[in-house]
């Protein structure tokens, strides 16, 4: 495998249902991704990119062909050590935040540390700096229900972010917010993307999401159909 | 974890405070139970101990397996004298039995002859509570007193002289003639139908006796430890026995066994059932939070973690229930000790009939706190144990698509 590939996928495809009801959600999909890109996976509903970005994270499996994060292949990997690459390598960000509710935004950013095994004091240090850098250092003892859905999704990059994953997956991260709260995200994204050399990948139909995103990647019935690489920053 | 575990709980908490409380109120029922039955126990000791045993008695080695009078216990004052230093030992005293024949006028029958202390008999037995008429012997030797049927099998009344005609250790006759001074009815036929008792001086005079004993009966200052202190008695007096009440009436050990075996199967049916009550709790908890553990999963969670989780909220939510029970459960046994539970109408016939208090009193034990605790908890981990089963086959990503 390539030094600087951070993912990349060989054949891979995904069917769903069996028989006469069997869908191909993606089809024989070969890409790579190197470390510090900012991948944007666009395409009509159905096209795959959810599907994409579900084998990436090791959420599915696929029906075959490989996936790689690094230098692990996930198609190998069993249940406890995809859930174990998930917690050392992988940052998600969902469309719906999916905070913890009864946990403030600082024990969210805290959770994952805590499942790492991170003493206590490293955590708050690592969290606060993490919320500071997401412009909710104000915030931090404040649960989700009482934040907005920006700050929410703020609070979720911080927690994806915090652990230094080698990758970050986004699916429609922009979906529940509004053009200046996309935009103020996609900014914090991009800046942690330069910060850190965090590779990112998020599913999106949304153009401003796009807009930030250096790689663009264009999926139509399960397959690429355009990759247009070396896009300029915003 | 725990915390996190804590916290959730406190989601739906009008859920969570009914799942306490019923668990809360299972371990209260169970203590209460348990505790009833222990106080129930105490007292049908306490009745056959002082009617028959004592708590327990030193022996000759061979006594229990074939009482007869060259089976005696020697030197019995000096063995009294040194049972009464122990610190254990509430009372000791001495007792001679022997099979012999009564007569009145033209009727014998058979009896169970005691030669007893009165004073001693007075203060640790309930016969002499039990007489029905006339009084207890007071300490002539020419007294006796009779069981109620075989005062009514030999015709004799209070006042009537008594023929009690036996056999010495070396076989030559032995009699008295003690005039009867009281009638015992025990209730129990078994008893009042052989019940006879002298003066121990007597016994010894008649039968050829010196300082000898049947046994000496010892009464524990902590009836719970008499089979330890049997047990500390028999090493120290070797080769005399000492036999606990247990060893003396095993048919009581067995009916308490028994009792205690079928009332804890009704406990555990009783735990199962509230165990059905809680699986549903957790039923709905695993289901209504499966789009968040599908995000716990993403972000790494094992499916292993996940159901310790579960089983953290389970453990936390019982511990409080149990908490609450004890606590609630304990008071009440406490102040039903005190207060003891009227038995209402059926206590007259039980008083006159057993001699049974009119009161039950629940005696309280940490045993009787523990094992509905530990019960209701191993319940409460089953409960959740069971719908957390669907966590195992749980995939991420259906997980994160459920609403």
């Amino acid at each position: 495998m390539k030094g600087e590939n951070v993912v990349r996928t060989l054949a891979l495809t995904r069917d769903y249902g069996d028989g006469a009801q069997r869908v191909r959600a993606l089809d024989s999909v070969d890409f790579t991704v190197d470390k510090g890109e900012f991948v944007s996976l666009a395409g009509p509903s159905g096209s795959g990119k959810s599907t994409l970005l579900n084998l990436i994270g090791g959420l599915d499996t696929p029906t075959s062909g490989e996936v790689w994060v690094g230098d692990d292949c996930l198609t190998a990997k069993s249940a406890a050590e995809l859930a174990h690459i998930r917690l050392h390598r992988i940052g998600f960000v969902f469309q719906a935040y999916n905070l913890l509710p009864v946990l403030s935004a600082r024990e969210n950013v805290e959770f994952v540390m805590q499942l790492q095994g991170v003493d206590a004091t490293e955590r708050r240090e690592r969290a606060d700096r993490m919320l500071d850098a997401v412009g909710l250092a104000a915030l931090a003892d404040r649960r989700p229900g009482d934040m907005s859905g920006g700050q929410q999704q703020r609070v979720a990059v911080a927690r994806a972010l915090v652990t230094e994953p080698l990758l970050l997956l986004a699916d429609e991260p922009s979906a529940n917010l509004d053009s200046e709260t996309t935009e103020s995200l996609l900014g914090l994204l991009r800046a942690m993307n330069e910060r850190f050399a965090t590779t990112i990948i998020t599913a999106t139909h949304d153009p401003i999401v796009m807009r930030y995103a250096r790689r663009h990647i264009q999926l139509k019935d399960g397959r690429i159909v355009a990759d247009d690489i070396g896009r300029p920053p915003v | 974890m725990l915390s996190l575990a804590w916290r959730n709980l406190g989601r739906n908490r009008r859920r969570s405070t009914l799942t306490a409380l019923a668990i809360g109120f299972a371990v209260m029922v169970l203590v209460f139970a348990m505790s009833m039955q222990t106080g129930q126990y105490a007292i049908m000791i306490d009745n056959a101990t002082r009617l028959a045993s004592g708590h327990l008695q030193l022996q000759a080695a061979d006594y229990l397996d074939n009482p007869r009078l060259a089976a005696v216990v020697e030197h019995a004052r000096d063995l009294t004298e040194i049972l009464l230093a122990d610190p254990a030992v509430a009372a000791a005293f001495p007792r001679l039995a022997t099979f012999a024949l009564a007569s009145h006028g033209e009727r014998s029958y058979g009896a169970g002859v005691a030669g007893v202390v009165p004073d001693a008999e007075r203060t640790w037995s309930s016969l002499p509570s039990m007489v029905e008429s006339g009084r207890y012997l007071a300490g002539s030797p020419d007294e006796a007193v009779v069981g109620s049927l075989l005062a009514r099998n030999l015709g004799v009344t209070l006042n009537d002289e008594l023929v009690i005609l036996g056999t010495t250790r070396e076989g030559s006759i032995a009699a008295l003639a003690p005039r009867v001074v009281g009638i015992i009815s025990t209730g129990i036929d078994e008893f009042d139908r052989s019940l006879l008792q002298v003066p121990i001086d007597a016994f010894r005079d008649a039968f050829e006796l010196d300082d000898e004993a049947s046994a000496i009966v010892v009464m524990a200052k902590r009836p719970g430890e008499a089979k330890a202190l049997a047990a500390s008695l028999s090493r120290q007096f070797a080769p005399l026995h000492a036999r606990a009440w247990p060893e003396l009436m095993p048919e009581l050990e067995q009916a308490i066994e028994v009792d205690r075996v079928s009332a804890y199967f009704i406990y555990l049916l009783l735990g199962i059932m509230v165990t059905f009550s809680i699986v549903n709790t957790f039923i709905m908890t695993v289901f209504e939070r499966t789009r968040e553990l599908g995000m716990l999963m993403a972000i790494g969670l094992t499916p292993g973690r996940l159901q310790v989780l579960m089983q953290a909220e389970a453990a936390l939510l019982c511990l409080g229930g149990v908490l609450l029970g004890a606590i609630a459960g304990t008071a009440l046994v406490l102040w039903l000790h005190d207060v003891g539970i009227p038995l209402g109408d059926v206590s007259d016939e039980l008083v006159r009939r057993f001699h049974m208090p009119t009161r039950m009193y629940p005696a309280f034990d940490w045993f009787d706190l523990l094992i509905p605790s530990l019960l209701m908890l191993a319940a409460t981990q089953i409960a959740a144990f069971l719908p957390t089963l669907r966590i195992r086959k749980l995939q991420p990503m259906e997980a994160l698509r459920a609403t």
